[in-house]
């Protein structure tokens, strides 16, 4: 068993540019491609066109407050047609453009027409932005609305100081609105996130299965070389059996691929930060795992050409992968369903 | 020591070898011409046993294949006509494995002897798929042959090896028949049979038309092949006198 050992690990592992492509290329895929095309509305800002010819006072606060907010990201330009065109090109979401004397209009209440807001078809998220713009722009008008009122009852009292009221109408917006709506939050809401993570999870992890699956049936190729250039016979005639050879082969790649497979599945959860109990996740893969490498020892066993051998895993494989995907999501199950060893996988996860 | 009793061996519905009964004595060399195709390589994989006959039985000393293969397998060298070696280890790494596969294992000063009688010292270190064809041949010699064995079966092992290299395998294959040991061995070059063998077998279609010492081959030539049928035969057998 050694002297194979000691073989199997040098013929298997000394191509290390295929060794290292086997590996990195999951990796790549994981670390590169996979959280580009996930990226979500929290993960990415919206960049957002800001015109504010005066730059200070209200106008100034506000532009401060809004890019303070970790999911917007200002883009300050000088002028309404530099906004127009980052729009139009598809640099930013939306623009918004303040009244050359927004700080005055604002104070003296006047908050009509004050401010500008350009979007195209295509502008989505930006809704969102224009409800915090103008919830930061209430804010100042109600608090001058306040002051010049009260301005105007006391407009006898020579200590009147419109900044002190002011201030004094700001304490109703710290550290919350005195008259924010009371959301109360709902579980109900996390709980459909936690499945949306879980489908794409499972599409990855079932994606793993099968590129293991793949690299796996290939790696048992050289049984069908050894066997045409009569190392097989040799080595039956000079130990006696090439049982031993052929068990220490299977094993080597078994241990392998089991090896990159964990590997693949434990960087995807810790990636996705997968709140699911990872007993849920491992117990199954290892079952559905184990019956994949034993179905297709076996098919290379018994399947005495090479070309047979590779279509039919390679079928099987993306019937395996695709059909139990689709089973799970839509409940599209046949009867036949299990014999697939990623159906074992899912079924037992979920 | 080793006997044919019938033999049969069918493949894709042909009659490979078809009813061969033949005697091999421990001590002698003998040599096996024919034709491409004429089942050569297939009788000696039988007497070999990596290959079971369809019908009929081989002994060795006197006792069925069936009941004695492990013995027989410490005993046999089989050299196949094709290059059986992994093309990713060195020389060193791969006469390193077939020692230790083998369960019974020739003395160190016997595998020196060999190493040195197939000049594999020179090229110890290199990979097997850089080696040329030729030391590909001579370490698929020395692979089949590290455990000492007394019947050695060799299957073209001279083809494509260089004519110094050949000299040294001959001279090395001699000097093991003359300290006793039974050869075996196929090959097309009449130099080679000639050195080597004291007995000649002549196969066709899977028959075995002659057995015996080569002064009788003349004889067997006049008496038994007819011009027309058997072109192919004599035009291999007169070559033997060039
Ligand atoms: N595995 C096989 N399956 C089917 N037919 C085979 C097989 N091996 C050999 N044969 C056939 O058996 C016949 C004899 O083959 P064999 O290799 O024994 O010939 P040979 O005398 O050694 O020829 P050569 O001089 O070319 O080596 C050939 O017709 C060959 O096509
Ligand atoms: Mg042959």
């Amino acid at each position: 068993m050694g002297t194979y050992l000691f073989l199997l690990n040098k013929l298997l592992f000394q191509n290390k540019w295929k060794l290292a492509f086997t590996i990195l290329f999951p990796l790549f895929l994981l670390t590169v491609v996979f959280p580009f095309a996930t990226s979500t509305v929290e993960e990415s800002s919206i960049p957002i066109a800001w015109v504010d010819q005066e730059k200070e006072g209200f106008a100034e606060t506000i532009g401060f407050r809004i890019n303070e907010d970790p999911r917007i990201q200002l883009l300050h330009v000088n002028s309404k047609e530099e906004a127009i065109v980052a729009v139009r090109t598809g640099k930013v979401e939306a623009a918004f453009i303040l009244d050359e004397q927004f700080n005055q209009h604002i104070k003296s209440g006047d908050i009509r027409k004050q401010m500008e807001w350009i979007r195209t078809s295509r502008s989505f998220l930006d809704t969102f932005v224009k409800e915090k713009v103008a919830a930061e722009v209430m804010r100042f008008a109600l608090n001058s609305k306040a002051a010049n009122d009260l301005q105007q009852l006391k407009r006898n009292e020579e200590d009147f100081n419109w900044e002190v009221a002011f201030q004094h109408a700001d304490q109703y917006w710290e550290p919350e609105p005195l008259f924010q709506m009371d959301f109360v939050p709902s579980n109900s809401g996390d709980l459909e996130q936690e499945e949306a993570i879980d489908n794409l999870t499972i599409g990855l992890l079932g994606f793993w299965m099968w590129y293991t699956w793949i690299i796996f049936a290939g790696g048992l190729l050289p049984i069908y070389q050894w066997k045409e250039k009569g190392l097989l016979d040799r080595i039956r005639l000079r130990s006696g059996s090439i049982r031993a050879f052929i068990s220490s082969f299977y094993l080597v790649q078994t241990l392998f691929y089991s090896l990159l497979f964990f590997l693949l599945i434990t960087l995807t959860l810790t990636s996705l930060k997968v709140e699911m109990n990872a007993v849920n996740i491992y117990i199954p893969a290892f079952i559905g795992f184990i019956s994949m490498l034993l179905l297709t020892m076996i098919v290379n066993l018994f399947i005495k050409k090479q070309s047979v051998y590779l279509m039919l895993i390679i079928i099987y494989s993306m019937l395996s992968f695709v059909f139990s995907f689709l089973a799970i999501s839509s409940g599209f199950e046949k009867w036949w369903s299990y014999i697939l060893p990623h159906y074992w996988f899912y079924q037992l996860m979920l | 020591m080793l006997q044919f009793e019938n033999v049969e061996k069918i493949m894709k519905k042909k009659r490979i070898i078809k009813n061969v009964s033949v005697q091999i004595n421990k001590g002698e060399s003998i040599g096996i011409v024919g034709p491409n195709g004429a089942g050569k390589s297939t009788f000696l994989k039988i007497l070999a046993s990596v290959l079971k006959p369809d019908s009929g039985t081989v002994f060795y000393n006197g006792v069925p294949y069936s009941k004695n293969v492990q013995d027989l397998r410490k005993q046999i060298g089989y050299i196949p006509q094709e290059i059986a070696l992994f093309e990713e280890l060195t020389v060193k790494d791969q006469i390193h494995f077939w020692k230790k596969a083998a369960k019974n294992m020739g003395s160190p000063t016997y595998i020196l002897e060999m190493l040195h009688a197939l000049g594999l010292h020179h090229v110890y270190h290199q990979k097997v798929k850089a080696l040329s064809g030729g030391w590909k041949r001579k370490l698929n010699v020395c692979a089949g042959m590290l455990h000492n064995p007394d019947i050695i079966l060799l299957d073209e092992p001279t083809a494509g090896v260089d004519l110094a290299a050949k000299d040294d395998l001959l001279t090395w294959l001699k000097s093991l028949h003359k300290s006793g040991k039974t050869i075996i061995l196929i090959s097309h070059e009449w130099d080679v049979i000639n050195y080597l063998s004291d007995s000649i077998f002549v196969l066709q279609n899977g028959e075995i038309l002659f057995e015996g010492p080569s002064e009788q081959l003349d004889q067997f030539e006049k008496d038994q092949l007819d011009l027309e049928e058997n072109q192919e035969l004599i035009k291999i057998l007169r070559q033997r006198k060039r």
